[in-house]
Parts: C-alpha cells; structure tokens; sequence
C-alpha cells in the first residue's frame, strides 16, 4: 500500500499537479480493485453529430489486418498505428439518420427501449454504475460547440451537457464553506424525506395483496438506492479537490482551440481520477478553419468538392485531437494501475449516423488503447461488400428479409469494451455477443 | 352476499373443472401434441402436460383459447378434431378463464395525471417534462401498472419535482410583476450561427422570417440593443406575451410557433406553443406558464419553405413580420394565491392540522394515525428550529409529493367510494377528483347512479384531456411525425398540414363524443374532421380557418373512418415508403384490439418496398413460414388493400420507384437530379375467411362486415385505459354488456363511456 501511496504522488509531482490528496486507502473502489487484482479502466468516447466523410475515412476494404494504408482522415493517428483499431461494416442495424446519434453508445433506440431490460442505457452511464461512488463524478458528459446526445440512464432520461469550463470548475474550483454547508444540508433533507417515505411504504404494503406488495417493494428499493448513492455522494462534500497548477481554460473563440483545451481537461480528470467515463462530442462554428458555412450545411455535401473538403478539414482536425489525447494519457503514468493511462483507458471514436446522408450504415469507429490487441483493420462481413455485382439495394433487402440484418451489431463492440472495463455481463443493448476478433489482455 | 355467491359458484365449477380435466387433456392429446409435445414444440409450446400446470399460465391459456376459436389450430393440412369437440374444449377454458380476474397490478401517477393534478390542485399550469421522465408504454397505454417501473432515479425525479412545486406555490414573498417591451430593434436571427441561418432578416420597423427550419430562421429578442445576450425570464410564473405581427403575401391562415430555447442554437428548440394567425390578423395575445432561466424564441411554422439564406436571392414567398413585443409578469392574480389559500388557510396552524390538511388535498384521504406521524414530525421539527410558517408547510408538502401515498393510486379488490372516485376522474379527466365527484362518491351516490357525474364531467373543459391522451396513446397521434416526409419526394406536403394529420383522431372521437354518435363512424362514415389546411389537403370543400369543423364527403371520396385518415396513413410509413405490414398490424392491434407481438427473437426490420412489385412476393414468402403465417395471413390483406396511399396519406395509382441521379456538376453550380420509375401496384388479397380486399373501399366494407367485433375491440380500449390495464378473455362478459348497451342507442360513443362506468367491474381492482 505505502509504495502505491506514493508512487501517486510522485506521478502527480511529474504530471506538473500538485495535489492535496485525501487519503488514497479510503478510496472504496481501490481496495476492491486491488483484493480483485483487476485493473480500473476508465472510457472515453469522442464523438460528433454528422457522422464522417465515409470515402476519406474508411481504409481499402481488401486491406484487412495489420497492413493497411491509413486512409486519408486518419493520417493523424498513424503514428498511433500499434495502438489502434479500424473498424468495418459495423452498425446498429437501424436506419432513421439523426436519429441514430443518441444510438450510437447504447444500439437501442429510444423509442425502442421499453423492449430492453435496461432501456437505452449508454455505455459511459452503464459504466458510470459500474464504478458507483468510486469517484467525484460518475460520469462527464462534455460537449464543445455541440449538444452531446449520447448519454442516456437506464429510465432513458439524456444526461446534459456541461461545457468545458463547468467541467473544469467542477473538478478543481473549491466549493464555499456556505456551499458546502447547504449541499449537505440538502443531502440530509432529501435522506430524511427519503427515511419517512420509507416508512410510509412499509405500512402502506400491510393493506395491499402480493402483487402490488411486489410494487411497492421496486419503490422500496428504489428508496434505498438513493438512499446508499446520496450517501456515496456526500462525503466528496467535504473531500479536497485535487489541484491544478495547469489554469482555467480560456474558452477562446475558435473550436479549434476549445477542443485542444478539452482534450487536456479530459486528460486531467482521467489523471486525478475524477471520472471514469466521459463523452465528448465536437461541433463547428461559422469561420473555424477558415471555413465559411455550416456543419449540418457540409455534411450534406452531395459529393461538391467544397463541403467534402471542409468535411475533411474539420474531421481530420477531430481526429488529430483523438491522436493528441492519445499522446497525453500515453505519456502519464497511471495512478492507481499502473502502467500507463492509456493501458487502462478505452478510446472510441465515432458517430450513430455514418454519413451526413443521413446513412446509418457502416459506423465510423475507432478504437484505441485500454488494453486491447490493436494495430489491426477489421472488416466484418457487410451486404454491400459481398456480392458487387448485384444491385445494392435488392441484394440488401433480400438478406435482411431471408435472415434478418447480416450485419455484425455494432453494440458487440461497446460489450466488448464494457466486458474489458470488467463488467461481469453477456448483453448490452441490442449486442449478440463479444465482438468476434477483437481480444484484450 | 357477494362472498356466499362466489362460493356459491366455486362449489358448482370446481367439480365441473376437475371432471373436464381428462377431457381436455385427452383433446390436446388426440389434436395437438404432435406439434406441442414431447417430440416438437413448435412456438416454443408444450401441451402435454397436466391441465392444472397449463392452467396457471395464463397468457399461455389466452392463446390456445383464442387460436382454437379463430379456428388457427391445428393447422389446415393437419386433421381436424370435430366442431363440438373443439367447442367442448374452448367451453372448458373459457370457464377456467372467467374464474380468474385479471391481474391489475399497483399503479402510480402518470407524468400528464401529476402535471394535470398539480393543476387542479394548485393552479399550477406547467409542464413538468423536463422534471419527472417519461412513462413506459406497455400494449399501447401509460397507463398500466406492469409497466409502472421504479428506480432510484424516479424517486430522485420526485423529490426534484415535489421541490419544485413547494417552492412555486408556496413563495416566501410576492413576486413584483414587471413589464418588457422590445420592437425591431431588439430582435434577432439565425443569421451568422453556426448553424446556418440567414432566413430572416430586419427590414424597417419589422423582423422578418421566411421559413420553417429554426437554424434557418427564428427570431429572439434581448433587452441590449444589438446584443445577442438573449432576454432571460427572472423568475416563475405566468407570463403574458402582447406580439404585433403580421403576415405578408399569404390568402391564409397562418401559424407562429413559440419555442423554449436559445435562439443561437435552435437545434435544442423545445416548441411549448402553436398560435394560429387566422388571416389579416395582426398579433396575438396569450399566457405561458414559465421558469427562471427559459429563453423564448419564435418560429414562422407554416412557413412554405423549410428557408435559406436570403445573402444573394431575396424571398418571394409568404412571409411573417413582427414588429412589436410587450412581456409582462410574472402575473398575480390575487395575492395570497389559490394554492396558498387551500394549503395555508391561516398563519397558526398546528403541526398535526397542517399535516392533516395537506394530505387531505393530495390524496383525499386522510392518513391513518400511524402514517401521519412522521409527516408530523418533519413539521414539529421545522417549528422549533424556528422556520416560518411557509417553510414548514413546504417541508410538509415536499415529503408528502414523494410519498407513496400521493405517488400510488392504490386499490382495494372491491374500490371504496373514493377509490371508485379516483378511477372515473383519472378516465374522464386524467386527473385527481373535484369536490363534487368526491362528495358523490361519499355519499354513495356515484356506486349506485354514475351516469349525472359522468354527463358532469364529459361536459366540463377538463374531459377534453382525456379525449387528447386517449387518442394521442390508442391512435398513436404523436407518431405523425416521427418520419418526416422526404421532402425530394413530397414537396407539398407542409409541416402545419402534419399537425393537422396528427389532431383529426383527437377531432374525429370529440365530436363523437359530444354528438353522441355511433362508434361505427371509426370504420367508416360520410364526413371527416377537417380543417383549412386538411381539407385542402383531402381536396375537399374549403374549410376557413385552423379549427376542426364536420365536413360532409363528396359521393366518390373514399375518405371517412380511421383508416383513411392521412395520419394513420402516414404514421405507419417511412418517410419514403408505406409498409403494408405495420398497416396491416396496426388496424390488428388498435380497431381489433387483438395481441400481437413482433417475435421476440427477431430483429425486424421495416421492408424498402420502394420499386420493385417482387417485394410483394418477398413479403409475402413469411405467409408460406407456418410460424409467421398465423399472423400475416391475417396482416398482410389488411395492408396491401391500402397500398393505393402512399407515405402521407395521399391517393396514388403506382408506385414511384426514385432514385437519385449522379450529380452533374458545372463549375460552381450542383444540380441534384432524381429519376422516378413507375411500377403497378398489386393490392389485392383475401382475408383468412376467404374473403377478399383490393383497395380502401372493399377494405372499410370488409371492416364493417366485422362491425361488431371492431366496436368491442375499442370498447376494449377504453375499458383499459380507464382501468390501466390489458382485457382479458375475462373481461368479455363486461364488453358484451358494454357492447348491448351502447347498441341500445345506436352503438353511442357516449353511450359506451356510460356502460362502462356503470358495470360492477367498473368497482373492482
């Protein structure tokens, strides 16, 4: 214990943050980490709204395994070559366009999820019960210039989007002793409704039959819950937050420099542990890159070579910043595993709507780090790809109609990652199993 | 002498059941387990099994009664067992099934049952949307206590809402009322926003806007000249918009559309209001129920285009102009409020009267001595920590919101008076009773003549709830737009002419409802519901203006009834496709009322029927599949006769097979060019009797032929919604009578709601 204790420090020391640390040993989910010996892992997901310029995206689709030429938007992560995943003819099986980007991290459609046992649950917030009250913030759900729509909890409700600076200002900025005073008194105040109305069930269920007993008794237990997660939740109260010597970020006008800078906040709360699952989703604002239009404007783009290229532009960009997320968690050591960051930290890339067609085909992903065996392009057997020949369309309609969807479910991945975060499940979402050829240590 | 009754029963049936046991179990021997035994079990069923084991699986036992009726089983080719063995079978489950009441599990208050009982109570007018989530759906309605989960997030949602509500109608002061106003000069656009824009403009002492998009145009308004920083409401409470606007260039009527959001990012636009412009109007004048924080933004609704930038071609089009803007509020009507009055008659209230008093309101019963103590004792405690008055009843108000008393709308097996109250209020006015309902209930006045409180209630404004989240649930009304049409494709088709598809359901059952008319109207009838738009739309006479007006049919329109409504029409296609399948299923489960569930174990996906007429044998290859066949024969028929109306509900005589065309591109210019295919349409098909459908007329006379069955099945609807939960084989003899009585006059709509109340099940868990 004493040798972590302050192998931590010393990797604080290096990373240029200094921290009042609470006392490590006190960290729940770190004694339950080390008596399990399994390492914590953390997931990132960046994301954006339109989907990709497929045709700069995607390699050669004859190029399968480790020698494929790095397609053109992606020429920012070949030096991450070893350390990433290309992905093909993975999807949700879906079509509906916008539609499908709150799908993207659950494979459930909203209006679909009363047909899954945990709804439309999103990967980072499934995650984020996983790890409990192990940190701050169970989860962050980030957007630069954009909504994030991709985070949903079980009972289908969207999680909001904080911005930068909020973020930030969450993690390091402390709170007023008169803060800090009313939030525990508005953590007693709710523990002590929830005691009375507890109460109240008990004798309430005496008059009932079996059946609505067993109602009430979802209602008990949901009481209880809350009950334990307040009490999880109230002791960061008082906790110090870490400190930062790296200083508030500027939001700056550009989008450019904004998801530069969010990039480095995410870094920051992977790195004092704040978080353990965070979504990221990047916009565009008129005059980023020198472009003049709109986002949703280029990505019906229609093949003109202006939108293409102001599509490629802005994507290459997001992609350079995955790169230099890359380069930041590569570089630290991991506080509580071991290793490095990025051993321990999933990182996908992606979008619930592949092309601004409004194609739900063929999901944009990229996946790197966390411990997989990466360095590979994957193709996994597509309708399209088969028989090129034959009219797209009829070929596709008539498998779909002979054997249902002949798609590998793209939802197989995010149970992979969630089964490589240490989740003891075999379904998530609309997934039939692990993704076949991805393999982790 | 009900108890002594059912013993009565039980002695006679018990021997009768356990004397028909060997008879159904050699039935199921000699006829079914071939298929559903030891060897096969096809569908995953297994009969050959003691009856009383099959006996305890319901859903199991509703099937085989209903396959054995429909005369599905054993299929055709397999031998047949003799009319009355099969009727001696049948006989024996249906006894069976009668004994059992259905199962009517624990509900709770549906998120618009809370909303709408805060109003009644409080006069509190708000949506709560943002605060408690959305309910779970199950066989078509909210309303159903299976469905009703619950989660430490729901819980946690009660409290925030229980919080919010205490806090708005019990403040520690008097909101001071403030007047705003703001002309041209304070109003903005999309122009210059991330998102496109450049669809209005300020032309003069007007703003102008051009389309229908947000992102494209919407005008805001801040109180800075020339700022962007958008005006932001200070506190809660009803505030009154006075707007000068006007339309140009239009013989109509038009639409504005308020919406909550900020102006600079109307992705996010939350639309809370329609204000129709009837023609030469120039403004409007109307009250919104609002927070601190929210932002107001307006939207050109029936714009004619979704709008563009208007940088190198001006708009020619119908137009919206505003010129002039007066907000004032919050509003206070009288002071103390309603609210405070009911919760707070005066300033000297004891603990245990406060308490009492509350609960009396929420739940209008009072608490048992045991329940009230804790309540007391969050009040006693406020008290001597020195809190006011105000703040204690909060305290007291918050915790009994989250309580599962107020939560829960408990039954007993037999409802007591106010239970029964409960149950009506919750049918007719999705709400919690009114002193009326309430002291009619207590005097027993209501268990032994419904029929003056239900004329009451189906009189009274607050029935018009029911009628809109009946038939937004049972005809699935807000599905109208999920798909929006593929304007490439459908270029006439207007967003206002979509709404309007969406309220003629909602229309059609209310003036039903108030002209007592027959039920059979839903399956056909010589007028519809329409208004200007929709009637344009059906190219019938024109109607003025945006209200829902009868409007008689031409002799050769095959509009009238549910089926040939656009809206159905529309909400069962994609956005370029009809599906006959999800037709077909759809009159199945909603006029039938029949249970059918896409196999679990299958993904399925919507069929592109675009083009091609060999989709139709693709479709129809599952009705050689002996496990989709006992569904789609019946489907399918339903469906391709109504393939003669494509995606938006519009007449057609072939199919257009579209496909886009390479792009040809010039230097600067971009040209998207589609091609269109015509391919004859093969609608025609026989029902499962033999019978056959070729188009919507033979359709509509095939469903009358059927009339009774239909008018049960809806019956069946509403009977569920009012008791929040799915019909039975069980509940046939309450539908019989329901079904006899509303015959009596003329198979009445109304007539049926006042059957229903009415029946002894009406009191009963």
């Amino acid at each position: 214990m004493g040798k972590f204790h302050s192998s931590r420090r010393q990797f604080l020391k290096g990373a240029g943050v200094a921290i009042a640390l609470p006392m490590l040993e006190s960290l729940p989910s770190v004694q339950a980490a080390q008596k399990a010996k399994q390492p914590v892992k953390r997931f990132v997901c960046l994301s954006n709204n339109y989907g990709v310029y497929q045709k700069a995206f995607f390699a050669d689709s004859s190029q399968m395994g480790a020698k494929y030429d790095m397609p053109e938007t992606l020429k920012a992560l070949e030096k991450h070559r070893k350390d990433i995943t290309l992905f093909q003819n993975l999807d949700h099986g879906f079509t509906g366009g916008h539609q499908g980007v709150p799908v993207f991290l659950s494979g459930v459609r909203p209006i679909l999820a009363h047909n899954y046992v945990e709804g439309n649950i999103s990967l980072d917030q499934k995650l984020a019960e996983h790890h409990g009250a192990a940190t701050r913030f169970p989860s962050m759900t980030l957007g630069v210039r954009e909504r994030n729509l991709l985070s949903f909890t079980r009972t289908g409700v969207q999680v909001p989007t904080i911005d930068m600076r909020a973020a930030y200002r969450a993690m390091f900025f402390e709170d007023t002793p008169e803060k800090k005073v009313s939030r525990t008194e508005r953590f007693k105040r709710q523990n002590s409704i929830l005691d009375v109305v507890n109460e109240q069930a008990k004798s309430l269920s005496r008059d009932l039959n079996k059946q609505d007993q067993h109602k009430l008794g979802e209602y008990l237990d949901s009481v209880r819950t809350l009950e334990q997660k307040i009490e999880q939740q109230e002791p960061w109260v008082n906790r110090p937050k870490p400190k930062t010597n790296v200083p508030e970020p500027n939001p700056g006008n550009r989008t450019e420099d904004q998801l530069k800078a969010m990039m480095e906040i995410i870094a920051l709360a992977l790195q004092t542990d704040s978080t353990r699952a965070i979504t990221c989703v990047s916009g565009f604002a008129n005059g980023d890159f020198g472009l003049n239009g709109g986002y949703h404007g280029f990505s019906h783009h229609g093949e003109r070579p202006e939108p293409v290229a102001a599509l490629k532009k802005i994507e290459s960009y997001q992609i350079s910043m995955m790169a230099y997320l890359i380069d930041l968690l590569k570089a630290q050591e991991d506080p509580v595993n071991g290793g490095t960051l990025l051993d321990h930290t999933s990182i996908l890339y992606g979008c619930g709507m592949a092309s601004g067609g409004h194609s739900t085909r063929n999901l944009p992903l990229v996946l790197a780090g966390g411990g997989f065996k990466h360095g590979e392009h994957k193709v996994y057997p597509g309708p399209l790809s088969k028989d090129k020949k034959a009219p797209e369309r009829l070929i596709s309609l008539q498998r779909r109609l002979a054997e249902g969807v002949s798609e590998v479910p793209a939802a197989n991945l995010l149970l992979s990652i969630l089964q490589n975060c240490g989740l003891e499940i075999d379904r998530f979402g609309s997934s039939t199993g692990t993704l076949t050829g991805l393999e982790w240590s | 002498m009900r108890l002594p009754f059912a013993i009565l029963l039980l002695s006679f049936l018990l021997p009768a059941i356990l004397r028909a046991e060997p008879k159904l179990e050699q039935f199921f021997a000699q006829n079914c387990v071939k298929c559903h035994g030891p060897k096969q079990q096809k569908g995953k069923v297994r009969l050959d099994r003691p009856v009383g084991a099959l006996f305890a699986n319901e859903e199991l036992l509703e099937t085989i009664a209903a396959v054995l009726e429909a005369g599905e089983m054993p299929p055709e080719k397999a031998p047949q067992p003799t009319a009355a063995a099969r009727a001696d079978a049948l006989q024996i489950i249906q006894k069976h099934i009668l004994n059992q009441r259905p199962a009517n599990p624990l509900k709770r208050l549906t998120r618009a049952e809370y909303t709408n009982t805060m109003r009644d109570l409080f006069g509190v007018d708000f949506d709560l949307t943002g605060l408690l989530p959305p309910d779970h759906v199950e066989h078509g309605f909210d309303k159903f206590g299976e469905a009703h989960l619950m989660s430490p997030h729901q819980v946690m949602a009660y409290l925030k809402t229980a919080r919010f509500i205490a806090e708005r109608v019990l403040p520690d002061a008097k909101p001071k009322t403030r007047t705003w106003e703001f002309d041209a000069r304070h109003f903005h656009g999309s122009k210059n926003f991330a998102t496109g824009g450049g669809g209005d403009y300020r032309d003069g002492d007007d703003y102008v806007l051009t389309g229908f998009r947000p992102y494209r145009s919407n005008l805001h308004f801040s109180i800075d000249l020339e700022s962007h920083d958008q005006f932001v409401i200070p506190a809660f409470g009803v505030y009154r918009l006075e707007v000068k606007a006007h339309s140009e260039k239009s013989k109509e009527g038009e639409v504005i559309g308020i919406n909550l959001g900020d102006g600079r990012h109307p992705t996010n636009f939350q639309m809370i209001r329609r204000i129709p412009m009837p023609h030469g109007s120039k403004g409007f004048t109307t009250e919104l129920t609002l927070k601190a924080g929210d932002q107001l933004a307006f939207t050109f609704d029936s714009a004619r285009v979704p709008g563009r930038s208007l940088a190198k071609k001006p708009h020619n089009g119908p137009a919206m102009r505003f010129s002039h803007m007066k907000v004032t509020g919050p509003l206070t009507e009288q002071w103390p409020t309603v609210a405070m009055k009911a919760i707070l008659p005066k300033q000297d209230m004891k603990p245990t009267e406060l308490v009492d008093r509350i609960a009396l309101l929420l739940t209008q019963r009072p608490l048992t001595m045991e329940d009230r103590k804790a309540f007391v004792e969050i009040a006693r405690a406020q008290e001597k920590a020195g809190a006011s008055m105000t703040t204690t009843a909060r305290s007291v108000l918050i915790a009994l919101l989250a309580s599962p008393h107020f939560i829960y709308k408990a039954e007993s097996p037999e409802l007591t008076d106010v239970e029964r109250a409960h149950r009506l209020s919750y049918f007719l006015w999705n709400s919690a009773p009114d002193t009326a309902l309430l002291n009619a209930a207590r005097s027993g006045a209501l268990g032994k003549d419904s029929s003056g409180q239900v004329e009451r209630m189906l009189k009274d404004p607050k029935a018009g709830r029911f009628i809109d989240d009946f038939t937004r649930q049972w005809l699935q009304r807000d599905k109208v737009d999920d798909f929006g049409p593929d304007v490439r494709v459908f270029k006439n088709v207007r967003r206002m002419t979509v709404d309007s598809m969406g309220r003629e359901g909602r229309e059609l059952f209310r003036h039903m409802l108030e002209k007592s008319l027959s039920m059979k109207h839903f399956i056909d009838s010589d007028f519809v519901m329409a208004n200007d738009r929709l009637a344009r739309f059906y190219g019938l006479p024109a109607v003025k203006g945006d209200a829902f007006v009868p409007v008689k049919l031409p002799n050769k329109s095959e509009r009238g009834g549910l089926v040939a409504q656009a809206g159905f029409l529309k909400l069962t296609s994609t956005d370029f496709a009809t599906s006959p399948i999800h037709r077909g299923s759809w009159i199945l489960k909603n006029l039938y009322n029949e249970k059918i569930e896409p196999p679990a174990d299958i993904l399925i996906n919507e069929p592109d029927i675009r083009g091609t007429t060999t989709i139709r044998e693709a479709i129809l290859k599952h009705q050689q599949l002996e496990s989709c066949a006992r569904c789609h024969s019946k489907i399918d028929p339903l469906g391709f006769a109504l393939e003669y109306y494509d995606p938006v509900g519009r007449k057609r005589n072939e199919y257009r097979h579209v496909e886009e065309v390479p792009a040809e591109r010039g230097a600067t210019v971009f040209t998207k060019k589609l091609k269109f295919t015509k391919v004859p349409i093969e609608a025609a098909m026989k029902l499962p009797g033999g019978r056959e459908v070729r188009d919507l007329p033979t359709l509509k006379a095939a469903l009358m032929a059927d009339k009774e069955r239909i008018l049960k099945g809806i019956i069946g609807k509403l009977i569920s919604y009012a008791h929040g939960r799915e019909v039975t084989r069980a509940d046939r003899p309450y539908i019989d009578a329901v079904f006899k009585s509303a015959a009596k006059q003329n198979g009445s709509l109304r007539a049926a709601i006042h059957a229903i109340v009415a029946h002894s099940e009406f009191g009963r868990k």
